[in-house]
């Protein structure tokens, strides 16, 4: 019931109802089916891309540029997010510390299909400026963490770990008994 | 002050119809409404204070009669008025209130006066100085070599002491020689009785003299001699415990003796009935207890208690036939072939229970009576009287150390008790025993008598601590003997403190190891008072062995430390010199002053109690006539070492010290404690009210600021209020009031959110105390078995509904 006639299927013998422009020209000593109008100026050479070209080297350096500054232009939202957290402990912060620390921290662990999509002669650069801007956003948790007291930078968050001064003499008495 | 007046006992009780009493206490006679308890009257008769010779109600004209040794006093029932009052130049020796007509012999005349206004009837010379009267106004002398009656002369030598058995004409003598002797004046005739005790009593119209003879716990009770033989012999059994009959009053009903009332020498009381039961038995030693000390009972034979028998270092054989006997144990529980052999006491098993709440209390009271009580419901598992033992004399106090708790299958528990000797107070003597069932193990003397004693730091393998007693003469001996050794190796780090209390010196000695034997070495003395006037040593506390500091520090509202100062070896002393109090601070190895100061106009009883890096005292500010409490605290700005001898230890950096004003009397404070130490510590104060409280922490705390600042309140404090507040939730025991409280005794539980609190005096007291709420049990309705059962319930629904699911939807599909 489906139409299965394809483009190239066994068309030379049945009716062809698509016309094939692009390979016509190169074809030359085929039979071409239809002639070319007078007033046609041919410009296809101008937009021929060339495999390999300058351009392209640009276009790959441009994209690998966006992916490693990705991170940094994460930033300004991370530090609204930070902002709108503000500074007590509940469970809105609570969420919004956890998600702006575990996004770097996600896609540092999946550098290698990044460093796949950076390419070109700065590469080595480029990856340094994703990994740093990663880093940055961490910091950025980082402090807002500190800010809210959860760092334990104050002398009374180790005060569980300080044993006790052990005794070396052992004493005794009270009210002598006679 | 209340008591003063509290050290002074009744010397008689006069019973008036039932409807109010009158009590005679040193010059003082109360009268109180039976029911009521309302006092009706109170009167001082005159500032001396004389003997009362006797004090006798009469009917007809509603008086008091009082004898003492000079005088005698006619009161009125009704309101206490004195009717008169007779002075007598010469010194009474006994009276007798007979048909109406008081007789006193002094001791030189037989005089009569009549009850109503006191007037004298007539007076007769007397021909010896010592003449007593019996009930009936017999008169009897009391001679050199016999008894002169008013006609006769009967011969008996050496006799000792005379009195009235208050039963017609009975009298009884006793003898050093030949024992008891009664006396019928009217009959002149004199029985003997040998050694036991006499009562005389009234049956039917006549006066028989009844003696009790007691033998291996069988009690009888006789008539003495020949002199009337209608009564039965009565025959009861006394049990072992009870100790020697001092008193006894027979229940006398027609001409039978069913009951028997005893009052052993082990302060018993006991009614005993003819069939040879005890109707009801009260321990009154339990009113002065001296020591205790609270333990956990064994623990059950259980894996647990398998693997920690095993756990020590033992052969294969030796290690198999543990575990056998071990498991054979358990089988045995398991029956409960114990509950079908244990007929006799009728009491469960004694073992700790689930969250170790259940204790056995082993207490040492007056004069030499050990006794264990259980905790669960305050009944005696145990009575002791320990032989040829007395109070030691300085304070009258019994000392108690547990030297191996029974929490050690298969070792018996062991613990000690200190006390005088009973001939001879300056000897002492050391009692080893078994605290579950009052077995005596070993006992000693120590012929210089014993200054001071401490447990031994470290348990030996047995895990039994010895107890190491310094004497008069420092000398040190080790309680087991056999521990000596094992002390001798660690002699050189153990020190004690003896406070004296008459001249309030404190002095420190060190043990040394004196080429294989212990000496005691005065290393330091400290005079706390002052030498001009006399000074007392009121009390003298050290930090208890279970005070455990789970935070080392003190958070502070800026999130910075406050360490606190924690010294095991402080002793806080409270000194009365003539002007006010003193209290000082020292360390007890090293003999240094920490902090010492001086309340003027202050007056005893001061109460001094450590915890942690706090003490709080209480004394009674004279000036302004309260009590008043203040809390010490002691905190260090930094923490460095770890391991230091006490001569390093550091100082503290901050003494903070802040007083409040407790809206009662005092009579004992303590804090609570417990295992880890991470529960709050609470005051539990008993005031002479009769009021048990409990107090947070956080009220009586040093640093609570006079002007809050948002850093007070960040660090939780209250501002400072000097009134303690006393809410009515934080009384723990209610209306139960518990009276005359000497000392409480504050143990920790199994679990870590209990406090146990043991409040003995008069009354005793046993509750536990939750400072920090009930943090580690779940609520009473919690209920297992419905969340099993409802989420059981879930699972099989889902599992089930979603099969009913996938059926329909199949079924969908295929229409």
């Amino acid at each position: 019931m489906s139409n299965t006639a394809g483009k190239g299927a066994g068309s030379r013998q049945q009716r062809r109802w698509a016309i094939d422009l692009r390979n016509a020209r190169s074809r030359g000593n085929q039979v071409s089916l239809l002639a070319t109008p007078a007033s046609l100026i041919d410009r296809t050479a101008d937009f021929q891309l060339e495999a390999g070209g300058g351009d392209q080297a640009a276009l790959v350096e441009k994209r690998s540029w966006d992916v490693a500054l990705g991170p940094i232009k994460q930033g300004p939202m991370n530090f609204l997010f930070s902002w709108m957290a503000g500074n007590t402990i509940s469970i809105y912060s609570i969420i919004i510390v956890v998600m702006m620390f575990w996004r770097p921290v996600q896609s540092l662990i999946q550098y290698q299909s990044v460093f796949r999509m950076i390419e070109g002669r700065s590469s080595i650069l480029q990856k340094l400026a994703w990994v740093l801007g990663n880093l940055a956003l961490l910091g950025i948790a980082l402090y807002k963490c500190n800010s809210m007291g959860l760092l334990p930078t104050y002398e009374s968050d180790w005060l569980a770990f300080i044993e006790p001064m052990k005794r070396q003499e052992y004493m005794g008495g009270g009210l002598s008994f006679q | 002050m209340e008591t003063e007046f509290a050290k002074k006992s009744i010397e008689k009780i006069l019973d008036i119809h039932g409807e109010s009493v009158v009590v005679i206490v040193g010059n003082r006679v109360f009268s109180w409404q039976s029911q009521s308890g309302q006092l009706n009257w109170e009167i001082v008769l005159l500032n001396k204070e004389k003997q009362l010779i006797n004090g006798y109600y009469v009917e007809e004209d509603k008086l008091v009669l009082l004898v003492d040794g000079e005088r005698i006093y006619g009161i009125q029932i009704q309101n206490g008025a004195v009717r008169y009052r007779k002075e007598l130049n010469e010194g009474v020796v006994d009276c007798s209130l007979h048909s109406g007509i008081l007789h006193v012999t002094t001791e030189k005349e037989y005089r009569k006066f009549t009850v109503g206004d006191g007037g004298a009837l007539d007076a007769t010379p007397l021909p010896s100085t010592r003449c007593y009267l019996s009930k009936s106004a017999q008169i009897a002398c009391l001679e050199s070599d016999g008894v002169r009656l008013l006609t006769r002369h009967l011969p008996l030598s050496d006799i000792d002491s005379m009195h009235s058995l208050r039963c017609g004409a009975l009298f009884l003598l006793e003898t050093e020689a030949s024992g008891n002797w009664v006396l019928d004046a009217a009959a002149a005739t004199i029985v003997e009785a040998g050694r036991s005790l006499v009562v005389g009593v009234e049956i039917e119209e006549n006066c028989v003299p009844l003696k009790l003879v007691e033998k291996d716990g069988a009690v009888e009770v006789r008539p003495v001699g020949g002199l009337s033989s209608a009564l039965p012999d009565a025959r009861y059994r006394l049990p072992k415990d009870a100790g020697r009959v001092a008193m006894f009053v027979p229940v006398i009903t027609r001409n039978t003796i069913p009951l028997l009332i005893v009052w052993t020498d082990a302060k018993q009381l006991l009614v005993l009935n003819t069939d040879g039961a005890v109707l009801w038995r009260r321990d009154e030693a339990l009113a002065e207890i001296t020591a205790a000390e609270v333990f956990d009972p064994p623990p059950k034979e259980d894996i647990e208690a398998e693997e920690a028998l095993l756990s020590g270092p033992q052969g294969l054989f030796s290690s198999m036939m543990l575990r056998a006997s071990s498991q054979l144990h358990m089988l045995v529980e398991l029956l409960d072939v114990e509950r079908l052999l244990r007929v006799e006491t009728g009491r469960p098993a004694l073992h700790r229970d689930r969250f170790g709440l259940r204790k056995v209390i082993l207490v040492a009271a007056r004069p030499n009576i050990l006794m264990a009580l259980d905790s669960a419901d305050g009944s005696v598992i145990w009575r002791q009287q320990v032989a040829d033992a007395a109070p030691m004399s300085e304070d009258g106090s019994l000392h108690l150390w547990m030297l191996r708790s029974a929490s050690h299958q298969r070792l018996t528990p062991v613990a000690a008790l200190l006390a005088a000797t009973k001939g001879n107070a300056k000897k002492s003597v050391v009692v080893l025993f078994n605290p579950l069932d009052g077995t005596e193990l070993d006992r000693h003397i120590l012929e210089q008598g014993a200054l001071q004693a401490i447990l031994a730091p470290i348990a030996n393998s047995h895990h039994l601590r010895p107890l190491v007693v310094l004497d008069n003469n420092r000398g040190v001996h080790v309680f087991p003997l056999l521990e000596y050794s094992h002390v001798l190796s660690s002699a050189n780090r153990l020190f004690v403190l003896a406070g004296q209390r008459e001249t309030a010196v404190l002095s420190g000695y060190r043990l040394r190891n004196d080429a294989g034997t212990l000496k005691g070495e005065l290393t330091w003395q400290a005079a706390l008072g002052n030498d001009m006037q006399g000074s007392k040593l009121l009390s003298l506390v050290t930090i208890p062995a279970n005070d455990i500091a789970y935070s080392q520090g003190r958070v502070l509202g800026d999130r910075s430390v406050l360490y606190k100062y924690l010294n095991p070896h402080l002793v806080a002393a409270c000194v009365d010199t003539a002007d006010g109090l003193t209290v000082s601070l020292l360390d007890a190895v090293t003999g240094e002053m920490l902090y010492s100061t001086g309340h003027k106009r202050a007056r005893p009883p001061c109460h001094l109690t450590v915890s942690e890096n706090s003490f709080v005292y209480s004394f009674w500010n004279d000036r302004f006539r309260r009590t008043e409490l203040v809390t010490v605290e002691m905190y260090m700005f930094t923490r460095n070492g770890s391991d230091v001898n006490a001569w390093s230890w550091p100082r503290p950096s901050a003494i903070e010290r802040q007083a409040y004003i407790w809206p009662d009397v005092i009579a004992s404070m303590a804090f609570t404690t417990t295992h880890r130490g991470i529960t709050y510590k609470d005051l539990m104060i008993a005031t002479q009210a009769g009021l048990l409280v409990e107090i947070p922490r956080a009220f009586i705390d040093a640093r609570r600021p006079l002007n809050p600042q948002p850093i007070h309140r960040e660090e939780g404090l209250l501002p400072y209020a000097p009134e303690l507040p006393l809410p009515y939730d934080m009384v723990v025991n209610y209306h139960n009031y518990i009276e005359r409280t000497t000392h409480i005794y504050c143990t920790p539980a199994g679990l870590e959110s209990v406090a146990l609190v043991f409040a003995t005096g008069l009354d005793l007291f046993f509750t536990r105390a939750y400072p920090s709420k009930m943090f580690d049990m779940l609520k009473e309705d919690f209920d297992p078995k419905m969340i099993a059962a409802v989420l059981s319930a879930f699972l099989i629904i889902t599992v089930v509904t979603k099969r009913l699911a996938a059926e329909k939807l199949l079924k969908r599909a295929w229409k």
